[in-house]
């Protein structure tokens, strides 16, 4: 286990510390949440206030493109649940100022760390930020896939800065799926890898509108897909070099949906038994999420029979981007997705069009945040690379667009082939609620960006009003 | 001649939506051929006579493949300029027209030459600004207003004061102190606005048309929706301070 070297503390230091826990104290006291402020004002007053304060023992970090919130929670319940209490950023945030502000909020004034394990999700941007201050023992990466063109201009870019980033005495938790993240770091020597089996819905080629796994990562060559369970994510060889998908020692071999359970072998060492895992969701990402979790949680020393239990015990009812109601017999779903994020709108999509039964569709894709702010405007270049495509399905009875955005998502709706007169534009969520044709479907979706949350709900709430006449509780 | 459109390497040259170019070009014209030429082909353009070529923003790494691969044709690519061939790059794929682009490793990559033009990467400064510019058609046709997205980790350095896309009134040009944006030299247009150019921009992809196909007065694909949502761009991108916060 790495042991993260310390600079020691100076006064500069000890001056960092105590302000930010001042501002900790005066934010706690008049109730304002200040997340990253904490870590904001010690790095101002101590640049390298991340090589000084105590780190826990243990440490984890969780990177990657989608499923990090998720899994962090997840490996935190587990060692929770096994008297393991770890340090979590769920407040503090996911940048480098948000790990800085959890270190502070669990350090003594003598700024030693209270906590002798933390789970911490990591923004992959910043991990260039974090680790060379920090050598954690465990880092896991979920998987990488492009996201927010305008922040984090293509894969291969955070490839880069994830790559050069970690920590060669780190242990690394990987995806042997995905040879984008597989692939990542090989100065890191100490190396686990997870894999996930068939499951149904899988393809013969990457689904989607875009895939950044095009051509072979090493030589270019072309690529042969066996299964593919999200995005580039499944199994390959490179019919050129031989590249294919690294050996796993966390192997899912069987996903039984009528029992909730997914079993994992342990491929390391021979002779270990097969562990039969509960899961309270089981969509792919759900199950990668999972997985990941399992592989993190045994690395840091749990037993299988311990997470299993963990598991079975009510671990694992994750906070879902997934809320649905009833309002006179007709289902009123909300599914969040990531802003300026293709893959998550798509499989949201996915989602939808797999449902039975008729449907509406409400878009409500917009950023909340600059919607709102008129010398602001949003990149739509990921209209394009999202897949549109699929609501175009016969199940899909109506289509409602909204937002500052609408002219474009219209325009982009007809490019996927979908009825103009299966589509209808509201100016907001009331507005929104109030085209939906709700007597000719089964089922209402909101499609919603993250932070437009309580935009679907208001608007969800007055189409319930509408149905029943009264509110939904 | 029947219209044969070419789009070079769209599995690479799909980053930030410029996938959704040909898409729009696909409904607009659907009567012309389209061959899609994957990375592993060799160009359709080199045996047989094409009426548009494009190629989309892609990455770095992908860059330095495609510079290669494109290096033994660069002859006949400008061999077709000169017969008159449309070609858009966009983005990324621009940059391979110029000399050189020097990464922020102080790797370089040697471009194509068809414009006298160097790029310098600098991963410290992610540029992500919106642009309104004014296009000069041919002939005596009105301007056309530009819109559109930079958002680039590189500057360009040369002068295309003779043969610029079209001038900047809102953003930028080749670089921060330079207001004309990227290169027009006959049919050949290049320029660094990236994501979904054409649609976003039906009037211009009109004037693509016309020039592709030689026929006055085709409309664009789904029109009326398309101008609504280019209008109202063109009036929101003149807001004063109008910005694209990342």
């Amino acid at each position: 286990m790495p042991k993260t070297s310390r600079k020691p503390k100076t006064p500069r230091f000890y001056a960092a510390l105590w302000a930010a826990k001042f501002t900790l104290a005066a934010l706690r006291l008049t109730r304002h949440a200040g997340g990253q402020l904490p870590g904001v004002i010690a790095m101002k007053i101590c640049p390298d206030f991340l090589s000084r304060i105590g780190t826990p023992e243990h440490m984890v970090f969780v990177t990657g493109t989608n499923g990090k919130t998720t899994t962090t929670n997840l490996v935190a319940d587990l060692l929770a649940a096994n008297g393991r209490q770890p340090l979590i950023n769920r407040e503090g945030g996911n940048v480098t100022e948000g790990i800085a502000s959890t270190l502070i909020k669990d350090a003594t004034m003598g700024g030693s760390a209270r906590s002798s394990v933390s789970v911490m999700e990591l923004d992959e941007r910043c991990a260039r930020l974090v680790f060379p201050h920090i050598t954690p023992e465990l880092i896991v990466v979920t998987n990488l896939y492009r996201d927010t063109f305008t922040r984090n201009a293509h894969v291969g870019y955070v490839y880069d800065v994830v790559d050069e980033a970690l920590p060669a005495g780190s242990r690394l938790v990987l995806n042997a799926d995905d040879l984008i993240s597989g692939r990542l770091a090989p100065q890191c020597e100490q190396r686990v890898y997870y894999s996930m089996c068939d499951l149904p819905g899988d393809t013969t080629e990457p689904e989607g509108i875009v895939n950044d796994l095009n051509a072979c990562p090493v030589c270019g060559g072309h690529l042969r897909y066996d299964s593919c369970h999200l995005g580039h994510i499944g199994r390959v060889t490179c019919e050129s070099c031989g590249l294919t998908n690294p050996a796993s020692q966390f192997e899912a071999i069987a996903v039984d949906y009528g029992r909730s359970s997914i079993t994992v072998r342990e491929n390391a060492e021979a002779g270990t038994p097969s562990q039969e895992y509960h899961f309270s969701a089981g969509s792919v990402t759900d199950l990668y999420n999972l997985l990941a979790a399992i592989t993190t949680a045994r690395s840091l020393g749990l037993s299988a029979t311990q997470i299993a239990d963990a598991l079975a015990g009510g671990v694992g009812i994750v906070e879902s981007r997934y809320s649905e109601v009833v309002a006179g017999g007709k289902r009123l779903v909300r599914i969040a997705s990531k802003g300026e994020n293709g893959m998550a709108c798509s499989r949201g999509f996915a989602n939808i069009r797999r449902e039975e039964g008729t449907k509406a569709v409400v878009l409500m894709l917009e950023d909340y945040y600059m919607a709102k702010d008129p010398t602001s405007t949003e990149f739509i270049g990921w209209f394009y690379e999202t897949d549109f495509e699929y609501l175009a399905d016969p199940s899909i009875k109506q289509i409602v667009v909204t937002g500052v955005r609408s002219e474009d998502m219209l325009l982009r709706l007809l490019l996927a082939g979908i009825d103009p007169a299966r589509i209808a534009q509201a100016a907001d969520g009331k507005a929104a609620a109030d085209v939906v044709d709700y007597e000719h479907v089964d089922t209402v979706y909101y499609s919603h960006a993250i932070h437009n949350e309580h935009v679907a709900e208001e608007s969800r709430n007055h189409l319930a009003h509408l149905i029943e006449g009264k509110e939904v509780a | 001649m029947a219209v044969v459109i070419e789009s070079l390497f769209p599995e690479f040259g799909n980053q930030g939506g410029d996938n959704g170019n040909m898409m729009y070009l696909k409904a607009s014209l659907p009567d012309a051929e389209f061959v899609e030429t994957s990375f592993s082909d060799e160009p359709a353009f080199v045996t047989r006579d094409v009426s548009f070529v494009y190629m989309g923003y892609m990455t770095e790494a992908e860059q330095e493949k495609v510079a290669a691969k494109l290096k033994p044709y660069r002859a006949r690519l400008e061999q077709l300029v000169e017969q008159g061939c449309v070609m858009l790059f966009t983005g990324s794929a621009a940059e391979l027209l110029g000399t050189s682009i020097t990464l922020a490793n102080g790797r370089v990559i040697e471009g194509l030459g068809l414009f006298d033009f160097t790029v310098t990467q600098d991963l410290s400064e992610r540029i992500a600004e919106v642009f309104l510019g004014s296009f000069e058609p041919a002939g005596a046709a009105d301007p056309i207003d530009i819109v559109g997205y930079k958002i680039q980790f590189t500057q360009a350095q040369g002068d295309n004061a003779e043969e610029g896309f079209c001038t900047a009134k809102v953003g930028f040009g080749l670089n921060r102190r330079s207001r004309i944006e990227g290169f027009r030299r006959g049919n050949l247009f290049a320029t660094w606005l990236c994501g979904p150019l054409l649609p976003l921009n039906p009037l211009f992809t009109e004037y693509l048309m016309t020039l592709v196909t030689g026929e006055q007065g085709r409309s664009a694909a789904f029109r009326e929706e398309a101008l609504a949502a280019y209008r109202k761009r063109v009036e929101e991108f003149k807001t004063p301070g109008i910005k694209m916060p990342i």
